[in-house]
């Protein structure tokens, strides 16, 4: 008798609890247990190639880098990457049996100025390689 | 998943990525909030208001911690399972604001139909935050899943927020409406109080997360602030439990402020580094500690001396209340027999019933002197008695005060010529003078400085006068008697304080007439005084009243 009474008395309360620690358990089955979530991260992009974001090393923004934008199914990166994706060659590319996955390149239209200049082939010079390129795109900077 | 540009917390929450604002406005919040809430349950576990406050302060803290815990942590699997939960505790703190301040008002538990409300309003949260449509995933590079936080579903949960404000504005209202001065005191505050919390709280946190999802601002620094909305909270409860006892809590301002000192320097340890502050901390908090210990038993003691001082003091009212109550019962019950005597024996002595012989004349006028004078003295008691117990009445009447004052003397020729006095009464006022007056209270002062006059005067003549003086009318009672001096004359008019060697010349006297014509005129916009030259020089007594325009 003491417990229906005592029961009915916090019966507010055992609701809100139980229901948040249904909530709480069925958050850590799906972010905990089966990473079911997408993460997104810069990858690695090639300016020759693509038109890519354009990030800062520091502060003063002396040094810059390009990158893209990868988004992928959390547990196919930890399959292929472990919990890091630095240094993974295999977190910037979008394989066939991946749940889901998008590599998103600047798009001059919508991100401006934000976009890595487009390097024009030289069509007399062929034998220039990409890192001279990338040296004398600094230099102009 | 590890974010890759930021380091490992030590100790889960330590780490130097985050703003310096981070630690202060989140551990002591939590601390406080915590504390006051435990404390208040502890107090009174089976009060629904304490177990609401205690609802209030956890799932808050919780939502601090959680929060922390996002801001400090680099794992996307821990962050995102905390965030998940960081709706549920937002949402419960708005319900629970709700109905603890509908308690706090009404002094009783919702109806069901409300907490079913309550639920319903929760249930989408409950149902969705676990879901993609609340995250559906995380930024490595950021570090958190602000981007990924839908807009829609957070917008609902943040608005319950703003129900919150709304619902209980409208309850402190209606409440305000019907309550009495201190209650409304105590709404005020509590009104203040939570709702600068909800306000601080799910406004700022809303503004911080949605600019920041938005990209506007770089990180939600912003809900930092918001948080010390419950630390005013809580300050605000503090004040009502010391103030107005609020939650059945005895708690005084020295404990308040002694703990708050104690959380304040304890806090310190989560924001100092070195080695030295820690121990500069660390002796600080012992020293202030044991200080407000014995600050605190110290007002405790003084406070339980007042409070038996206060107790003693209830307790001698009450019985002298009784006392007058008796005195005052007793005294009409024998008034009643005493005015038959006189009235008979003023009858006897008029010769309604035959012709006296002159023993017998002087043994019936002795019955009439002491029966007025017992009925003179059961009137002072009664009248003080009234007074006491709050329930003396003046029935004020116009009435011409010359002929009130020459009938009153008139009436004690026989106790003058008992005494062999000359009574004498004299007016230069042809025409009537109006006053208003109690008739009744005005004739007794009269009557009792006759008396008074009568027995203070061994020897030669009383004479009672009645005369205008601008717009006032004043009774004048002059005798030959044994006089005062000054410092007879200061306490002539207190309570109890009768002449020096009074009770010589008058035995039955109380020390109570003069006490009672002061406060009588007084209450009747007028005044009595005394007058004399010293002892033996006789005496001028003085009854003033404003004259009727």
């Amino acid at each position: 008798m003491v417990f229906n009474i005592n029961f009915r008395e916090y019966f507010f309360y055992y609701l809100l609890l139980t229901f948040f620690l249904i909530t709480g358990g069925f958050s850590y089955f799906r972010f905990v247990i089966q990473n079911d979530y997408v993460v997104s991260y810069e990858g690695e992009c090639d300016p020759a190639v693509e038109s890519c974001f354009v990030g800062c090393e520091d502060d003063g923004c002396t040094e810059e880098y390009f990158y893209s934008k990868v988004q992928k199914y959390a547990p196919d990166v930890i399959r292929e990457c472990g919990g890091y994706v630095t240094d993974c060659p295999e977190a910037n590319i979008c394989f066939p049996i991946d749940q889901e996955c998008s590599i998103t390149y600047c798009d001059p239209e919508t991100d401006g100025s934000d976009c890595s200049e487009p390097i024009i082939e030289p069509v007399n010079n062929s034998s220039i390689d990409i890192e001279t390129l990338l040296d004398k795109d600094n230099i102009e900077q | 998943m590890i974010c890759p540009f930021f380091d490992f917390p030590t100790y889960f929450f330590f780490t130097s990525d985050v703003p310096p604002l981070l630690y202060y406005s989140h551990i002591p919040t939590i601390i406080i909030s915590l504390f006051v809430g435990i404390f208040v349950f502890l107090s009174g576990k089976k009060f629904l208001l304490n177990q609401l406050l205690l609802g209030v302060s956890v799932f808050f803290s919780l939502w601090v911690i959680i929060d922390l815990i996002t801001w400090t942590n680099i794992n996307s699997e821990s962050i995102l399972f905390v965030w998940s939960l960081l709706s549920l505790c937002l949402s419960i703190v708005a319900i629970l604001s709700i109905y603890f301040i509908y308690v706090f008002l009404e002094k009783k538990d919702v109806s069901s139909g409300i907490k079913f409300v309550f639920l319903l309003l929760l249930a989408p949260v409950f149902l969705l935050s676990t879901t993609s449509f609340n995250l559906a995933g995380f930024d490595l590079i950021e570090c958190d899943a602000f981007t990924f936080e839908n807009i829609k579903f957070y917008t609902y949960y943040y608005s319950l927020g703003l129900l919150a404000m709304i619902w209980i504005f409208m309850l402190l209202v209606k409440h305000y409406r019907v309550a009495t001065i201190i209650i409304r005191k105590e709404i005020i505050l509590i009104g203040i109080g939570i709702e600068s919390f909800l306000f601080l709280f799910f406004g700022l946190s809303y503004i911080g997360s949605y600019l920041t999802t938005v990209g506007v601002l770089e990180d939600s620094r912003l809900e930092m602030y918001g948080l010390f909305g419950m630390t005013f909270f809580i300050s605000l409860i503090a004040y009502l439990i010391i103030k107005f006892k609020a939650f059945d809590i005895k708690l005084i301002g020295a404990q308040a402020l002694v703990w708050a000192l104690v959380i304040v320097i304890g806090s310190e340890f989560f924001f100092v580094q070195s080695i030295i502050n820690q121990v500069l901390v660390g002796v600080t908090l012992v020293i202030s500690s044991t200080l407000g210990l014995i600050l605190v038993r110290s007002v405790k003691k003084e406070i339980a001396q007042k409070e038996h001082i206060e107790k003693i003091a209830k307790e001698l009212k009450r019985l002298n209340d009784d006392k007058s109550e008796f005195v005052s019962f007793a005294s009409h019950q024998i008034r009643t027999p005493l005015t038959s005597i006189k009235g008979y024996s003023a009858e006897i002595l008029e010769g309604d019933y035959g012709e006296l012989t002159p023993e017998l004349k002087d043994a019936v006028q002795k019955i009439l002197v002491r029966g007025t004078d017992a009925v003179t003295l059961i009137s002072q008691y009664l009248d003080k008695s009234k007074m006491e117990l709050g329930q003396l009445k003046y029935d004020f009447v116009d009435f011409d005060i010359v002929e009130l004052a020459k009938s009153v003397t008139k009436g004690f020729e026989p106790n003058a010529e008992q005494s062999k006095l000359t009574l004498k009464f004299s007016t230069d006022e042809t025409a009537p003078c109006l006053v208003n007056a109690d008739k009744g209270k005005v004739k007794e002062v009269i009557g009792n400085l006759i008396d008074n006059a009568i027995k203070y005067t061994p020897s030669g003549s009383i004479e009672v006068s009645v005369f205008k003086k601008d717009d006032k009318v004043l009774v004048k009672f002059s005798d030959t008697g044994v006089g005062m001096s000054k410092e007879v004359i200061a306490d002539l008019y207190k309570k109890f304080g009768r002449a020096k060697d009074a009770a010589k010349t008058n035995i039955l006297g109380t020390g109570l007439g003069l006490f009672l014509a002061k406060t009588f005129m007084e209450a009747m916009k007028g005044r009595s005084w005394a007058e004399s030259e010293g002892d033996g020089k006789g005496s001028q007594f003085y009854v003033e009243l404003p004259i009727k325009s």
